[in-house]
């Protein structure tokens, strides 16, 4: 699975605690994510979807081989 | 529930813990009893232990804000999840294990305390499975 969420935080010149707070969550899991360590929960991933406002599958993009 | 009333319910129990290490200590020296002064000790620095932590916590707002992201966060969740259940794994293992040592040095008694209680973990796993199986 290719995550975007730093892609996307950079962008959006956030920080990863700013992040953290705001969808709700500690930044060590925002940087897990941003690693591609940790798999979001379908509601963190709307939660940050819906910050970025942008859809789920433009921050998660599975990748059908893996 | 929400989140202070959690906290609430934490500080309730710390103070329990109190009340009984007191009462364990206070025991002690009536019944000259040293296992119980030990327990005492052991509930009365958890329960003063817990109260600190509330005081800590409780400070201001923003502290209690930040407590409360660090019990919901997912990934301390699935953590904690996971390393209960690898404790859980490595607990039947040494369990075992120390069955067939106890059982080679013939000390039949242990052996058979200790299967008991491994045959009782096993049961309770299959019972919560159960329950939570319902859940899902």
């Amino acid at each position: 699975m290719l995550v975007r969420v730093k892609d996307y935080r950079k962008g959006y010149k956030v920080t990863q605690d700013e992040l953290a707070n705001a969808v709700g969550v500690t930044r060590q899991t925002i940087i897990s994510l941003e690693n591609g360590r940790y798999n979001a929960s379908l509601q963190l991933a709307h939660k940050l979807a819906k910050y970025f406002g942008v859809a789920i599958e433009d921050l998660f993009v599975f990748d059908e081989e893996e | 529930m929400e989140f202070k009333k959690r906290l609430k319910i934490r500080l309730q129990t710390a103070i329990f813990y109190v009340v009984i290490g007191i009462i364990l200590i206070l025991a002690n020296i009536v019944k000259h009893d040293e296992m119980m002064s030990t327990f005492g000790i052991l509930f009365l620095v958890m329960g003063i232990a817990r109260i600190v932590q509330y005081k800590r916590i409780t400070k201001d707002e923003e502290s209690i804000r930040r407590q409360e992201i660090i019990e919901t966060d997912e990934r301390n969740i699935a953590l904690w999840t996971n390393a209960r259940s690898q404790t859980f794994t490595v607990y039947i293992m040494l369990a075992a294990i120390s069955i067939v040592v106890f059982y080679i040095l013939k000390m039949y008694y242990i052996a058979k305390i200790i299967g008991l209680m491994l045959s009782a973990f096993i049961l309770i796993y299959w019972i919560c499975y159960y329950i939570i199986s319902k859940r899902y």
